[in-house]
């Protein structure tokens, strides 16, 4: 009985103590919340608002942009019978808005599935031929003593210093010398290894503990058995990092396939795509199409980010760079 | 070894699709019996893209010319790579403003013999695309400049509507009793752009280069009256750059009704059309100066390849497309540009017709734009003029902000003018 009683006045005593303690934890996480709800938002919101005024009516777009509460009737028409634009009133409210699939018809009325076909396969080749060339470029830098192997490191590692636009003009001629310009292997062939790659790979190697090698030239292993068998399935972390690099950029890239494949349409990419619905002369950009483009090129990157989370963060602290 | 395998196989199918590029680089141009034109230009909506596609494949059907449309994100500095690099396209747009870059640089083929029922164009497009006396190429489309006007805000302030005879005194006069600063409204929006600018040097008398002896001639008296005037909107707070109101172009300023008044093209029809709907506006012709009439013509012509393996089919193709037949079409579904034949024009009146109907827009109002085709002047600059542009525009903006006066900005445009003569 007493050892109880004792027991629940120290017990009380301990949770008056710490009570003022809690209550600055308390709000002290409640502050925290609200600043990262904050942040999320800020973050957010303008993808919200890409895919509210994708599906907006033109008029919509212009004067209500920042209306994002959608309200049936759904699938509106943004026209009259003979053509005519409709009014904002008419498809909006001063909080809502009737979704309209106007500009997903018309970006689909442009070359979006080849944009998007050729998009996949520039993502694809690259980042395979990048992660068989960074991975045994990086392997040899990092293993084998060989005459200028520091050298050759130093150099693939100056490239990245020098400013990718300088590169643009001396790329650009060669390719062209080489008649590469406007074809797929012009693009494929420039960008199928990067010196960020092979760097990332040679400090991968170079963590992995020597042993484990002697270990295989023991059991009568050659290079290529030991970097096939033995090396490449350690590096899995690194290589998925490489690949979800790889294939992000790709996907997003606009300066390299401008220069390369730029003159020709049939070509492009989704981001060179996107920029010719601006128009020749940007007033006429309509803004439903455009940011229905946008959305339907920012999807496949979305999913697979929200599938390989997890490789992304892994990726990110591996290099100490942002991806 | 299995990855070793991988790896060899994927080496070798890399440089087997690679190689394969080297070699069919260069066995492009040989082919010998097939006729395939190239033709390089933009395209401003599907519509336009779909019906010059139609077009082409009607051409390919009546002349078993095969054509290819290569549209142009950047058309101008595509098409200059492509000349540096030797192989450049069949037929490709020419904008008039770099027509004399390109003619000088040997690009462009002659047309003087070749295009077809010459008399049929308006004759002041040809002579845009006429240099020394050689016609290079037939004119695609156009557009000039009108005055458009807010009919909501014109009768707030119990004004009557501008009409073609106006005089610079009753713009001015229409903008001051416009401009309500508390709602955020300015009379007359003017951009602080040289081609926004030109048609009051035009009406006042004004020109860049002397006709006759082609001598700098912005730098008289009527080309200070006329910027002075066109400053004045800005220093005096009744007019202004788009960005005073907060709008990226003119176009958007009127469309918002922050700018009771603007004077862009054309495509500014489309554009309000699509965009603001329930506006109430009209467009007359731009007013009358102190001289004459006048207003900016911008246009686009079919230049055909000087160096070209197909040159007599090129042309057989940009005689098809600028032809009755072929202008017609296009003026059906054209959201902007004009046709550059007056046989075409009614049709695109009548373009508008169902689209504005219901509308607080008066299809026949683009008229007014139709007719500046008889009393435009190019916008075109001879070789190398860029900078001068950019160094009038610069002044221009210094000018709106009151820091300089028109004196100084005809004096930094022909300071920049006589730098690029000089060389």
């Amino acid at each position: 009985m007493t050892t109880t009683s004792q027991s629940k006045t120290e017990k009380q005593y301990i949770e008056t103590a710490s009570l003022s303690r809690t209550f600055i934890r308390r709000s002290f996480a409640t502050l925290t919340v609200t600043l990262l709800v904050v942040f999320a938002l800020v973050q957010t919101v303008p993808f919200a608002l890409t895919i509210a005024n994708s599906l907006k009516c033109r008029p919509v777009v212009q004067q209500r942009p920042q209306v994002f509460i959608p309200s049936p009737p759904f699938g509106v028409d943004c026209r009259t019978e003979t053509g005519a634009a409709l009014p904002a009133e008419a498809t909006s409210t001063l909080f809502t808005f009737n979704p309209a699939l106007e500009g997903y018809q018309r970006v689909f009325e442009y070359n979006l599935d080849v944009w998007f076909l050729n998009t996949v396969y520039y993502a694809v080749a690259i980042t395979v031929l990048r992660l068989i060339f960074d991975s045994l470029a990086g392997y040899a830098l990092a293993r084998i003593r060989f005459p200028g192997n520091r050298v050759f490191f130093f150099i693939i590692l100056g490239t990245m210093m020098i400013p990718g636009v300088v590169l643009l003009v001396p790329r650009f001629i060669i390719l062209q010398q080489l008649g590469l310009l406007n074809t797929y292997q012009g693009v494929i062939l420039t960008l199928g290894a990067d010196a960020f790659g092979v760097f990332l790979m040679k400090q991968f190697f170079e963590s992995i503990p020597p042993e484990i090698e002697e270990a295989a030239m023991v059991d009568g292993a050659n290079r290529f058995v030991m970097f096939g068998r033995v090396i490449l399935p350690m590096a899995t972390p690194a290589l998925t990092a490489l690949a979800i690099f790889s294939f992000q950029g790709t996907w997003n890239n606009f300066m390299d396939l401008l220069i390369i494949v730029g003159g020709d349409a049939s070509k492009h990419n989704l981001p060179l795509g996107l920029a010719q619905l601006r128009g020749q002369f940007g007033d006429t950009l309509e803004w439903n199409t455009f940011l229905a483009g946008a959305v339907i090129a920012t999807i496949p990157l979305a999913l697979l980010f929200f599938f390989f989370q997890r490789y992304f963060v892994e990726g990110i602290s591996y290099t100490g760079l942002k991806g | 070894m299995k990855h070793l395998r991988l790896i060899s196989l994927l080496t070798i199918f890399m440089l087997l699709f690679a190689v394969p590029a080297l070699v069919a680089a260069d066995d492009d141009d040989a082919d010998g019996d097939e006729v395939r034109l190239v033709l390089a230009g933009w395209s401003s909506s599907t519509e336009e893209t779909n019906t010059l596609n139609a077009l082409l494949e009607e051409f390919t059907a009546t002349t078993g010319i095969e054509v290819e449309w290569q549209i142009s994100t950047d058309h101008r500095t595509q098409l200059q790579t492509a000349f540096a690099s030797g192989t450049y396209p069949n037929v490709f747009y020419i904008d008039s403003s770099y027509l004399l870059d390109w003619v000088d640089a040997g690009v462009v083929a002659i047309g003087e013999d070749v295009v077809e029922d010459q008399d049929g164009f308006y004759e002041a497009l040809l002579d845009i695309f006429t240099v020394g006396g050689t016609l290079y190429c037939p004119p695609k489309d156009f557009s000039t400049m009108a005055l458009q006007f807010n009919q909501d805000l014109f009768d707030a302030a119990g004004l009557d509507y501008p009409t073609a005879d106006w005089t610079w005194d009753d713009v001015y006069a229409a903008a001051e009793a416009l401009t309500d600063p508390d709602a955020g409204v300015i009379g007359l929006v003017t951009p602080p752009e040289l081609p926004r600018w030109l048609p009051f040097l035009h009406q006042n008398g004004g020109i860049i280069f002397d006709e006759i002896t082609g001598e700098y001639a912005m730098n008289d008296e009527a080309a200070l009256e006329a910027l002075a005037f066109y400053i004045s909107f800005s220093t005096d707070g009744i007019g202004g750059a788009p960005s005073v109101v907060d709008a990226g172009w003119g176009g958007e300023a009127f469309g918002e009704g922050r700018a009771a008044m603007a004077m862009e093209g054309n495509w500014v029809i489309n554009y309000l059309l699509e965009d603001y709907p329930e506006l109430n506006w009209g467009v007359v012709e731009l007013p009358v100066g102190p001289v004459e009439r006048a207003t900016m013509a911008f246009t686009v012509c079919y230049g055909v390849g000087a160096d070209n393996d197909f040159l007599e089919e090129s042309w057989e193709l940009v005689n098809f497309l600028t032809g009755e037949e072929g202008q017609l079409a296009t003026t059906e579904v054209s959201f902007g540009p004009m046709p550059t034949r007056p046989s075409a024009a009614e049709a695109y009146v009548e373009v508008w017709l169902p689209r504005s109907e219901g509308r607080g827009f008066d299809a026949g109002d683009v008229e007014a734009f139709i007719a500046g085709a008889e009393y435009s002047y190019p916008w075109q600059l001879p070789v190398g003029f860029g900078p001068f542009v950019d160094a009038f525009n610069a002044a221009l903006q210094r000018a709106f902000a009151g820091e300089i006066t028109a004196e100084d900005v005809i004096a930094e445009a022909e300071a920049a003018a006589m730098e690029i003569m000089g060389n």
